[in-house]
């Protein structure tokens, strides 16, 4: 298919990253399409879009996983380019070749190349064709069944299980001893196939100590490649990013130009365009195994962005419309230092577990180089069929240490009221000493951090106070209509009479 | 007035009243001048003596949630209901009679019910498995014990606070 410009695109996703793509084509002066599942009908990206599309019920699998109805509303409606954001169909070929099939333009790389380096089997055989280390492991996926303890116990023990497709952390586990092998890979089985459709997973050793380093990579169709620097994600919970930084205080010079060497090397070999990302595990000594490739753009994509001055969406536009690449390699040196914390309605003092509800309340902070990305508003709520993410916060700063504090600045203009939030973890990670320094891996949340210290009694008074103060309010100016119910206002005559009818019927 | 508030195990009693540009409130310790922001919106002012704070306040069910510097509280209040929660909330504790009750933490989808009504199971060994926010839970006995009630399907959706399995 021929590369044409893009009038019209439809937005095959939800939330933030909805939200965000649509700021970029607005700019473009490009018209936007949202798709929406029933739970979503309100949502923010429905009524930022100049259309928007029903697809199905609440579930995934019944809505944006839908390829079939997406590519269908994208048809009806006229759009000649679909942008998937992340997660859903954007890292799925099929999804891509339909699109392609269909004469909508998939705002992404080819089908081909998502094929060739998008599944974590396919990217080690891929790398070592191309001479970039691997961290040692089954070069495919583990057959439904298959006995795998024979080649554990080679590989040696801890190893990590990963499902063949997709990637946030669903359906990973690390197994310390080999009694724990088959419940963990059934789990894993179970977790990837309810994730993503396809439950077939691999193992490789699991890498004590490293920091999570990405690249972002981005290319066009004339066969040019340039790196957008690192990413720093070792702040990590069950292989779940909480902080993004960009730069890696662990990342000098000279090791971000082998890196990124190495990065370009890879995308060039599977003849990748669009943005892309590259994870690599470095080890203390500098030595770095390639991972995985994510043919798509990234939640922690802002961090790039603020490093480099650029505007990743638009760029994919302009890919996708078959231009040339808006940068050239020396464009792109990082320009001081941005950081990102993921505001997810997870509660920290009960060991992370996601919380759906609400927004009852939302102060969203601002102020110099601070970006708030998010996809729900004050009467929103955090639904139990997507993820918790509620929002991120993005500062930049000259520096880390002003990055840093501008980030905690900003936590603490955030009130979210209705659902527990990541905000005191982030408050009293971005306060820890060790942070501070950078001397962090990725086992360093789960093994040596700890949320101890926080919970200070003074604060839980001045709540109390609050609670007390506002719940006396609500009962001196409430009416006593059957027996009284909280939160009636006074305020107007009209309004406590329709109430007075509501309750009757 | 006085309000007694419940936030997880800690209970409290404060008194409160009217005094020149605010309130006086008092736990029968300490007692702080506060100023509260009378606006009807969730995030308001507090200034308990001098300290200001941005509180974020909204009745939630049958709960105030309070949020203070990122941190979100919940508080029982007292009222009718207020009673009848506490006790309820005695009952989930389940030490009374040796009976433990394993109730879903968050709402999601029993995706595997590992155990049976008669099996006998070690504290911490998973009894069944819930999907939510796009992650297995494995839901494991409290204690030591012999499962006496399955109540969670393969399949079915289960509410926050749903019992799932007794242990006696």
């Amino acid at each position: 298919m021929k590369p044409r410009k893009i009038r019209k695109l439809l937005v095959a996703n939800r939330a933030e990253i909805a939200v965000r793509v649509m700021r970029s084509a607005r700019e473009l002066g490009i018209r936007t399409v949202a798709v929406y599942s029933d739970a979503d009908e309100a949502a923010p990206h429905v009524q930022m879009a100049d259309e928007a599309y029903r697809l199905g019920p609440p579930p995934a699998k019944e809505s944006y996983l839908r390829g079939d109805l997406i590519i269908a509303a994208a048809k009806k409606c006229g759009a000649d380019a679909i942008h998937p954001g992340y997660g859903f169909l954007s890292e799925n070929a099929a999804f891509a070749q339909q699109c392609a099939d269909a004469g909508v333009t998939f705002v992404g790389p080819s089908p081909k190349s998502i094929e060739a380096i998008g599944n974590k089997v396919n990217a080690r055989q891929v790398a070592k064709k191309a001479g970039v280390p691997t961290v040692p492991g089954l070069d495919r996926a583990a057959k439904e069944g298959e006995d795998l303890s024979a080649l554990a116990k080679k590989i040696g023990f801890p190893v990590l299980i990963k499902a063949a497709s997709g990637g946030g952390g669903r359906g990973m586990r690390v197994v310390r001893e080999a009694k724990e092998l088959e419940r963990n890979l059934r789990e894993a089985r179970g977790e990837a196939a309810a994730a993503f459709g396809d439950g077939s997973v691999f193992i490789e050793r699991y890498v004590e100590r490293p920091r999570h380093i990405e690249f972002q990579v981005f290319g066009d169709t004339h066969g040019n490649v340039v790196h957008l620097n690192e990413r720093e994600c070792s702040i990590q919970r069950r292989h779940q990013k909480l902080i993004e930084e960009a730069p890696s205080v662990a990342v000098d010079a000279k090791l971000r130009a082998k890196m990124g060497e190495t990065a370009i090397r890879l995308a060039k070999a599977v003849n990748y365009h669009g943005a892309g990302t590259l994870e690599f595990l470095l080890e203390p000594d500098g030595s770095f195994y390639f991972l995985e490739m994510n043919t798509r753009l990234q939640v922690e994509h802002p961090v790039t962005e603020m490093i480099t001055g650029t505007d990743l969406v638009k760029a994919q536009i302009a890919v996708a419309e078959g231009a040339k690449l808006p940068w050239k390699q020396d464009d792109l040196a990082p320009r001081g230092h941005a950081i990102e914390a993921r505001i997810t309605a997870e509660d920290p003092f009960t060991n992370f577990s996601p919380q759906a509800g609400p927004i009852l309340g939302l102060t969203i902070p601002s102020g110099p180089h601070t970006r708030w990305d998010a996809g729900i508003r004050e009467g929103g709520a955090i639904s139990m069929f997507y993820d918790s993410m509620i929002a991120k916060l993005i500062c930049w700063g000259t520096d880390r240490a002003e990055a840093i504090e501008r980030l905690r600045r900003a936590l603490a203009e955030l009130v979210i009221v209705g659902v527990p939030t990541l905000v005191p973890f982030h408050l009293h990670l971005l306060a820890d000493e060790r942070f501070r320094k950078g001397d962090f891996h990725t086992g360093f949340i789960e093994k040596e951090f700890s949320m101890e210290g926080i919970d200070r009694p003074h604060l839980e008074e001045a709540a109390a106070i609050a609670a007390a103060l506002e719940y006396r309010r609500r009962r001196q100016e409430t009416p006593q209509v059957n027996g009284g119910n909280a939160g009636l206002p006074t305020s107007s005559a009209w309004r406590v009479n329709a109430l007075r009818e509501g309750l009757r019927t | 007035m006085k309000f007694a508030l419940k936030h997880g195990e800690d209970r409290l009693e404060l008194s409160v009243e009217e005094e020149a540009g605010g309130y006086r409130v008092s736990d029968g310790k300490t007692t702080w001048h506060v100023r509260f922001d009378d606006r009807r919106g969730a995030v308001r002012g507090v200034v308990v003596d001098d300290t200001r704070h941005s509180i974020g306040v909204a009745r939630k069910g049958e709960t105030w949630d309070v949020v203070l510097e990122g941190i979100n509280y919940e508080f029982l209040t007292r009222d009718a209901r207020f009673e009848k929660l506490l006790a309820l909330q005695q009952d989930r504790g389940g030490d009374a009679g040796g009976r433990a009750e394993l109730r879903a933490p968050i709402p999601g989808l029993v995706t595997n019910v590992l155990k049976g009504v008669g099996d006998e199971v070690k504290e911490g060994e998973p009894v069944l498995v819930l999907a939510a926010m796009k992650l297995e839970n494995e839901i494991r006995a409290p204690r030591a014990g012999k499962i006496v009630e399955v109540k969670a399907k393969a399949g079915a959706a289960v509410e926050k606070g749903e019992l799932l399995a007794v242990i006696e």
